[in-house]
Parts: C-alpha cells; structure tokens; sequence
C-alpha cells in the first residue's frame, strides 16, 4: 500500500478505511466490462430501436423491429426448438458430469488419466469435432456409426435426416463436446469436501449410496446450482452445433433463437431486428434465472 | 493517464492502455499530390505460392503503368458473417471479391460502391458480356461490380460411374425424365446416390428456383419494374413433383438431405454421387482439392422442359468499398480491369496468368463461361492452349450446347432471403413423404410477399 | 511469527495432520481404505474399467480416427472413412503442412493470443473476484449483478457492437484491428471467470484476512500471500478454461485479424479449407488438437494435484 495522501475528513477515512484498494482492485474488472461488454450492450440497445446499414446513419425507428420480429413466424419455431434441445441437453448434460465426477474421485492411480480423457473433446476445437461428427452421422448404412451400430443389431439410424432423430443427434454431440468441462469442476468440488465427513457417516453405518446422497450430493449443491444454471442459459443460447451441422435444417426442425438472429443480422442485414430479438432473449433468460435463483435460495444455503 | 497507480492490478492495466495508445490507427487513402492508395482482398494464401507471385507481379506491373496508383494486397476475402462488420468498421479493402448472389442486396443497402460512370469510361469494362452485366446493374442503371468469371447452373456427373451403370458418358441426359432414369439405373447398379441435391446454407432454394427456370417460370416477375413474388408457380411444383417421385418412389437420391456445397462437393469428389446439380465451374475444385480423377469430371448444361427459360446464372463478382472516394473508385476499376479483364485481349497477360495457374497444380481451360464475346474469347483459348491441362475434350459437347442456352439472372430482390425459405421446403418433400407441396411452396410465397411489398 | 501466519500456517497443518493421522488413507473419497481393499474390491475393479474404456473409446475415438484421416490420402478420407489407410500411410501429410500451409506461423499466432488471453482473464478475474469476495466495498452489490448480468446476453448478440468497441475504443479512440490487444481484451470480460473466482474466495475462511489485518497487512499483501496460494487450484482450473477458450475461439479472431499474418489456426484452417486439399487440411486440424491435448496432459497433473490437496470450490 502507497502512504495515505495528505487529506483530511472523509476522503481519508475512505482511503485508509480500504476505499482506495478496493477501488484499485475493482478497476481492471471494471475496465475491462465497461469496455468490452457494458458499452456493447448499451450500444447492441441502442440498436433495437433503430435502422442503420453501417454505413449510413442511423435511423429511428421505434418499436418497429419488434414488430417485425413478432411477425415473423419462424420465431414460434425457432423458440420451440430452442426450449426442445435445452431440455434434452439439460436431461442428459446435467447428470452425466456429476455421475462421472463422482466415479472418476473414486479412482487413484488413474484418476488422471479418466479426467485427462473427459477432458480431450472440451480442447478440440468446434471446426474439428463438428466435422468429425458430421461424418460420424452419415445415415447410408456405411456411415461410421451406423456400422457401429449395424454391429450391435441396431440402425441404420437416420440422424441428422429426420425431425425426430436431428434434435437428439446434435444434443449427443454438444454434450460429448461440452461434457468434460463441467466434469473438471466436479472433480474439483469433490476434492474439496472433506474425508471426516465420509468418515462420520461411515462409522454412522451409512451405505455408499448413502454416503454420495446424504454427503457427497449436498456439499456439491451450491456448484450443482450455479452449473444448472449456467447450463441452461447456455442451452438457450445455443449456435454453432445445429450451424454448422445442419443449417436449422431438416425444415427448419433445428433452427434456434441464436440461428435466427444470425439469420436477420447476415442473411437480412437486418441489425436493428437483430437487435430486438436479442434483446427479447435476454430478457428472457434474465427471467429465468430470477425464478431459479429465487426458487433454489433456500436449498443452496443447507449446510 | 498518468494517475499514480496503487494497486497490482492497475498498475498491469494501465501499462497495457498505454502501450496501447501506442497504436496506430487506420491510414486514409488518397493524399495532396495526386497519388491513391487502394488496397485489395483475395491474396492467394501462401500455400498458393505461384497464383500469388502472378498477383504480385500484377501489381508491380500496374504501378508501372500507373506511377500515381499505389495497390497494397491483403489475404481478406468474402464472407457473409464478417462482410458486415468490415463494413461497419471501415476496413473493408477498397476492391473485394464478392458472390454474384450477394451483389443486389449489398448495392440495396450501399455497402457497395456505384461504379457506372467508371465502367462507362472504360473501352474494355463496357464491352462484357451484357447478359452478364445485367446481374450486377441495380434496378437503377446502377453498375455494383465487374463480374471476373461466370457460370451456369448445370449438371456435374461422374463419368466412370455413368460407365459402371452401363450409360454412356458422352451423352449424358438431356431432359428431366432422362435425369430420373439414370439417377434410378445408377442407384441399382451401383448403389452409388443417382442424383445428389443441395440442400442447405441456401442452396436448396437455389437449386430449386434454377429447376423451375428450367421447368419455365420466374420465382420473381417483375411488373412496371417492381418485382412480384411467383414463388408458387406450376414450374416450381413440377419441379418439386419431380424431386418427390425421385426421391419416394424410385429412391435414387440417396440418404443424406442435409447438404451444404461443401458436403456434395465432397460426395461428388468421392465418388459417392452420380449427378449433382451445381454450379458448373467446380473442375478445379473437384479435381485439386477433393483428389479427383479429372477424367471422371462430366459436365452437361441443365436440361430445359417444354418451355424452360435457360440456366439460373452466377459467379463472382469485384466490387468496390462503399466508402471509397471518387479517386480510389477509379483506381480500384482501373485495377479490376488490369487484373482481370485485359487478359482476354492482352496476350503477355494471358499467358502469365495461364503459366502461374498451372504452375499451382490449378486446372488452366476449365469449362466455364466467356466473360466477353465469341471471338475475344476464340482468341484468348488460342493464347493459352500450350497450357491447357484439363481433359478438354470430356467438356466439348458442353461447350456446344452451353451457347443455346440462356443465362437467366438470379431473383433482383431479397434472393438470399427467397433461397433460404425455399431450403425448408426442398427438405420437407426430400424428408417426409406426405409433404404438402402446394402448401408449402404458398406459406413461402406468402412470406415472400410480405418482403417485397417493404 | 505473525498471527496470520500463525493462523494460515495452522489452516495447512490442520490439513496435512488430518491425513497424516491415517497414512493409509491419505486420499479417501466415497469409499474408504476399508472399502477398497473388502468386499468392493471386484466393484472397483469392475467400475474402472468400464470408466476407462468406455471414456476412452467416446473422447479419444474422434481423436484417432481424425489422426488416421491426417495419414490418409484425400480419396481415402472421403470413400472409406473406417478404411484403415487403403493407400498406406501418408506421413508426408504432417509435414506438408508445416511447409504448404505455413502451419508453423499459425501456431504461433494461437499461443500469442492464447497466453495473451490468458495473463489478462486471470488480471482480471482474481483482482475482481477479491474486490468482491473480500474487500467488500459499498458497490460491491450493484458491480456483482453487472458482472453476473452480462451471463445473459448471448455472444453473437454484442459482436457486432463489440467490434465497433475494438474498431475505436469509446474515449481513449484507438484502433485495435490488426494487434493482438483485440483478441487479448475482450475475452477478459468474462463474468464466468470472475464469478468462479469469487466462489472460491468466498470459501477463504474470513479470520485469516481478519487477522492479517490486525498484524498491519494491506490489501496487496492479503492478495498476494493468502488468497493467491490459497487458491491455486481454482487459478489452475480457471487458466485452463481461459487456454481452451482462447485455442476454440473462431468468429472473434475472424473479425479482428482480417491479416492472415496474425491469425491463429481456428480463423487460418476455414480458411485454407476453400483452397488447400483435404488431406493437408485434416493434417492441421489433427495437429491443431494434438498440441492442446499435449500441453493439457502437463498442465494437469498441478492442477489435479493441487485439488487433492485443496479445495477449489466448496459447497
């Protein structure tokens, strides 16, 4: 800490009460998202209620991009299908790293190695896996996976061809790219709970399936919440898997929210529409995390 | 910002800005004393070493002849999910190549330059192809661009599988029923897919908007110059009739409906399709990046039914930056034409550029369509004949026949947004057996409507 | 001996102690020594081999196959996708892409932008996060549900304006197009980060900084000798994503590096993919994995090490 400056009253009481160090720790997080995330989405609102080509400037236009984009009927659509793979990547993207953390903090000798391997497809990069997939989904009976599944008595599969068999496919392979992420924390969570617990609740009889319900469950709730959440809100948001994998289609069966305000920016060039439903979509995810975290206030302060 | 700093943190950050203030900022072009600087997009990557040297000995060349001009390269190329924001953020180079597709929307929301008068003034510019330059003339007499090489939409197919299903390469199929046929022999004698569609990434609606040119009706007419959606026309539910029977009942176009360019592009290399329909300029592409026997490369121009209006026309086109002055537009057009257009009537460029393409292992004398006339054209074959390594006379008949038909102009207004909503309903008839042609082809049209009507 | 250090010396004894009591135990979980050596002992056996199996074939599968289709040639990769090397292996490939492709200059730019990336997340989420977490101060409440509230906001939704941000810079009105301080800045403003930071920090037990406050230590001080070695695990894990983040990142990189001599291998592959052949191409992309998976292979035994014998987050 620098010495005090040569004030008095209010001002110094501030400083060395801590004032100045807070602030001076505050800054560079302050700087940082009131340049590359307040400012733009202050602008991003701005927006909305405008018309502009980048070029020229801008136009007022009021409430008619929201119009616009109540009118158009592929958002019903893309809103369907937004909530159809959050709740399909949430069944399945939830539970799995937790049950997989929970195995993995079983093992010794190879607990590397098993969190080495859950984390492999979090590092390959979207361009690759989406491609690698795409060839793994071909649906001829030749297809990769098909011949797998040929091999078991199954298939051929339709994959990404069919609305009923697109949304599953594209949740399977967002979930083997995004699993291992949430797995790492996991694992970390675990490790931070402490032995003497599990030694009380054995010595209390507890069963192993007791032991991970009645222990290992609760002193994980409050990361188990805070993922929930964020894996929703990033379900909502999801892009670049049915993108690049199918363009929205079979008929539209995979188009998102995110898709579509893609579509209105580089397809329309249509901003300002852009702008509005983006803000119509944050306006719901703040909604829904309000609900959540009021309804999970209680649960996560258990100790 | 000379704030003493208390705190790690700051101290870090502020450091950082400074250094940052450092920067320099973007230069203008165009100085006091006469002189234009314009800089331009799609500089081969170095792993195109020869086409690049050719580019860059372009330049030189130019500046020769144009002291005042000078013309910086960058490796920038088109791409619908930046183009926006280059734009928006100035850095856009002063010439860039764009998709034909994109030139009607980009001039209609002047994020191009108008460069009519600098076409008009220049003898070679004014004197391509007209057909051609109708697709880059706003509905305003505006010129957006000079069009640098053209196709037709077509057929590409594999000639060794024509072979292996017992049809004969050399006269490939002329008519729609003949395509079905031989998509169905193909299918069963060699389980190969007989006809391979695009799908998506807007490449559904703009196959079947080339169809139903072909089946004879615009998706849009235009009436006393502004233009009426027609997207549910007879041609366009024939078209679609014919997708269904070939798809329901014969089976022959295989099992993967979701398809980019770059997925039939990779079928069709493989050997895994029998006839795509695309656009007829992928030789290069097929053979080069995809490791295509170039004797297996059959082209044949699309068939027309009873009627049919000609070949939906594309390629690419260079445009100039919206923001450019009046000194760089003409620079830029005079660089446009140097580079691309005075090798048809400039012999030593010809050459040049024929010698550094083959030089890459890139096909010299693909098919393709003239940019000018017959006998520029005639002429500028005869230049770079010694370098011709493309099998030519696979692409005779082509060749031939290509001059017969004409090349009909995408849809002027909103095409990206008319292709995109037709994608879904080239899907539905090719996923579900009891897709409403009628109806799907009316909801499209309703919405089509609603967009020209702004 | 100060009393912090007395306290912070105490907290890692207590620690070391609670394992040391049961040398045989050092590192229980669920199952105890007890359990391990009884009547699971088939179980365990059982469940680890399942979990490794099963993880391998699913994670490192993909990984194989893109490394058989970079030793294949471009017809091989295309026709036989589950051929094993129809035309043998193409080893030339990996090396034709260090000459063709220019793969070594993209690597470069990647690490740039990635410890770039990184050393400004990291400025950036601890001293915010023990803004937060620790010092408190009256705005505390309101920069939280700021941070906590860009969550919401999708990505794409800011790129446009964001790169009018980067473009010129709203009061200092420099141009970041073209520097590496573009792909470096934005990615800092990660609420994620912070909030992961702050989770952790929270855990700190409040006495130490109590008590370090009385022996006279200033906030620098706090933050550097208890809540940074405190927290190594979580840096650990929050670096890594910041690395990851950083090596995946596509469209951003795309927009700000219009120069191909800056581009980092996510933005140069699609782009080279119009032009190069397949083969060269699937040669980068498995070379682009293989060198984040090799230096995710070191960096993680610390990390895994350190949250054996640490917590990183607590519930």
């Amino acid at each position: 800490m620098a010495p005090a400056p040569r004030a008095t009253g209010p001002l110094r009481r501030w400083f060395t009460g801590g004032g100045a160090a807070a602030l001076a720790f505050s800054l560079p997080m302050i700087l940082a998202f009131g340049f590359f995330s307040w400012w733009p989405i202050l602008n991003s609102l701005i927006l909305s209620f405008q018309q502009t080509n980048l070029v020229d400037p801008a136009v007022w236009v009021g409430l008619s991009n929201f119009a616009a984009v109540f009118a158009d009927p592929l958002v019903a659509k893309a809103a369907m299908n937004t909530l159809w793979f959050t709740v399909l990547s949430v069944a399945v993207g939830f539970p799995l790293p937790i049950l997989l953390a929970v195995a993995i903090g079983e093992l010794r000798r190879t607990r590397s190695i098993a969190s080495g391997f859950a984390y492999l497809p979090v590092i390959i990069p979207p361009v690759v896996s989406v491609l690698i997939f795409k060839q793994f989904y071909d649906p001829s009976s030749t297809g990769l996976l098909n011949t797998l599944l040929a091999g078991v008595g199954l298939g051929p599969v339709p994959w990404l061809q069919t609305a009923a068999t697109v949304m599953p496919s594209i949740v399977i392979q967002a979930t083997w790219a995004g699993f291992g992420a949430a797995t790492i924390i996991y694992i970390a969570a675990l490790a931070a709970v402490s032995p003497e617990l599990y030694e009380a609740a054995e010595l209390d009889g507890a069963s192993i399936r007791s032991r991970i319900w009645h222990v290992t469950l609760p002193q994980m709730r409050s990361v188990m919440l805070i993922m929930l959440l964020l894996q929703i809100i990033g379900a909502f948001q999801v892009f670049t898997e049915p993108f690049v994998m199918t363009r929205g289609g079979p008929e539209n069966n995979t188009l998102t929210i995110l898709m579509l305000i893609y579509n209105y920016t580089f397809i329309s060039g249509d901003y300002g529409r852009a702008a509005a439903l983006s803000l119509i979509l944050a306006a719901i995810l703040a909604l829904v995390s309000l609900l959540y975290l009021r309804a999970t206030r209680g649960w996560s302060q258990g100790k | 910002m000379k704030k003493r700093a208390r705190s790690l943190g700051a101290v870090i950050l502020v450091t950082g800005l400074v250094a940052l203030a450092g920067c320099s900022a973007a230069e203008s072009g165009g100085d006091d004393d006469g002189s234009v600087t314009i800089t331009i997009g799609n500089l081969p990557s170095t792993e195109q070493a020869a086409s690049r040297d050719a580019i860059l000995a372009q330049i030189k060349a130019f500046q020769k002849k144009y002291p005042d001009i000078t013309v910086e390269a960058e490796e920038t190329y088109w791409d619908p999910a930046t183009f926006n924001a280059m734009v928006a953020g100035g850095t856009m180079p002063t010439v860039l190549t764009v998709p034909m597709t994109e030139i009607q929307s980009l001039g209609q929301r002047g994020q191009i330059a108008d460069i009519s008068a600098e076409v008009e003034a220049s003898e070679t510019l004014s004197a391509l192809n007209p057909t051609i330059m109708t697709t880059v003339t706003g509905p305003e007499d505006e010129i957006f661009g000079v069009p640098i090489n053209v196709y037709s939409q077509g057929l590409m197919f594999n000639r060794a599988i024509f072979e292996e299903a017992g049809l004969d390469p050399d006269a490939p199929p002329t008519t729609w029923a003949e395509v079905a046929s031989a998509a169905k022999t193909i299918t069963d004698k060699t389980g190969v897919p007989g006809l391979v569609l695009m799908t998506s990434g807007n490449l559904g609606g703009w196959t079947l908007t080339g169809m139903t040119y072909a089946f004879g009706d615009l998706m849009e007419t235009s009436e006393d110059g502004t233009p009426v959606a027609n997207v549910d026309n007879d041609s366009a539910i024939a078209a679609l009739e014919f997708i269904q029977d070939a798809r329901w009942k014969d089976n022959s176009l295989g099992a993967n409906f979701i398809m980019t360019s770059d997925d039939s592009r990779n079928e069709f290399g493989a050997g895994r399709a029998g006839i795509v329909i695309s656009g007829t300029d992928l030789y290069g592409d097929s053979v080069v990046n995809r490791g295509m026997d170039p004797q297996d490369f059959g082209l044949a121009p699309m068939p027309q039914a009873e009627g049919g209006l000609g070949a939906l026309g594309g390629g690419n086109v260079q445009v100039v930056s919206a923001t450019a002055s009046a000194e760089q537009r003409d620079a830029a057009t005079k660089w446009i034409d140097f580079a691309q257009i005075a090798r048809f009537t400039d012999e030593d460029q010809a050459v040049a550029a024929a010698k550094a393409e083959s030089a890459d292992g890139l096909p010299v004398g693909a098919p393709g369509l003239p940019l000018v006339g017959a006998d520029l054209f005639a002429q500028y074959n005869e230049w770079i004949a010694p370098y011709v390594n493309v099998p030519t006379e696979n692409f005779e008949l082509y060749a031939s026949t290509v001059e017969t038909i004409p090349l009909v102009p995408e849809p002027s207004q909103h095409a990206q947004e008319l292709y995109a909503a037709l994608d879904p309903v080239v899907q539905a008839v090719l996923t579900r057996e009891d897709a409403d042609i009628r109806a799907l082809l009316g909801d499209v049209q309703t919405q089509m409507e609603t967009l020209l009507a702004d | 001996m100060t009393s912090t250090e007395r306290l912070y010396t105490r907290a890692i004894s207590t620690r070391r102690e609670s394992r040391k009591e049961k040398p045989e135990d050092t590192d229980r979980s669920i199952l105890s020594i007890h359990d391990r050596s009884g009547r699971l002992r088939g179980m365990l056996l059982a469940l680890k081999i399942v979990l490794l199996v099963a993880l391998g074939v699913i994670s490192v599968g993909p990984v194989l196959w893109l490394f058989k289709s970079a030793t294949s040639t471009s017809q091989d990769i295309l026709r036989e996708p589950l051929g094993l090397w129809p035309s043998g292996i193409q080893w030339d490939n990996l090396v034709q892409a260090f000459t063709t492709i220019e793969f070594g200059k993209y690597l470069t730019n990647t690490l740039i932008i990635a410890m770039g990336t990184w050393a400004f997340g990291l400025l950036v989420a601890t001293t915010g996060a023990y803004a937060l977490a620790v010092l408190r101060p009256k705005y505390a409440k309101v920069l939280e549900f700021a941070v906590l509230a860009t969550l919401f906001v999708p990505g794409v939704v800011t790129l446009t304006a964001l790169f009018l941000t980067v473009l010129d810079v709203p009061l200092l009105h420099i141009n970041l197009i073209n520097t590496f301080w573009a792909a470096w800045l934005p990615a800092s403003a990660s609420a994620f980060n912070v909030l992961l930071m702050k989770t952790s920090f929270d855990s700190i037990p409040r006495e130490l900084f109590e008590a370090a406050r009385i022996d006279g230590a200033g906030a620098t001080r706090i933050f550097l000798t208890i809540v940074l070695p405190l927290s190594r695990p979580i840096i650990g894990v929050v670096s890594l994503l910041i690395i990851i983040a950083s090596w995946k990142d596509f469209i951003w990189p795309m927009l700000v590096l219009p120069n191909a001599a800056l581009q980092p291998l996510s933005v140069a592959l699609p782009r080279l993919a119009k032009t190069a052949e397949l083969s060269l191409l699937m040669a980068g992309m498995f070379l682009s994995v293989v060198i984040p998976v090799a230096l995710f292979l070191i960096f993680q035994k610390q990390i895994l090490r350190s949250s054996g014998s640490m917590g990183a987050l607590k519930g």
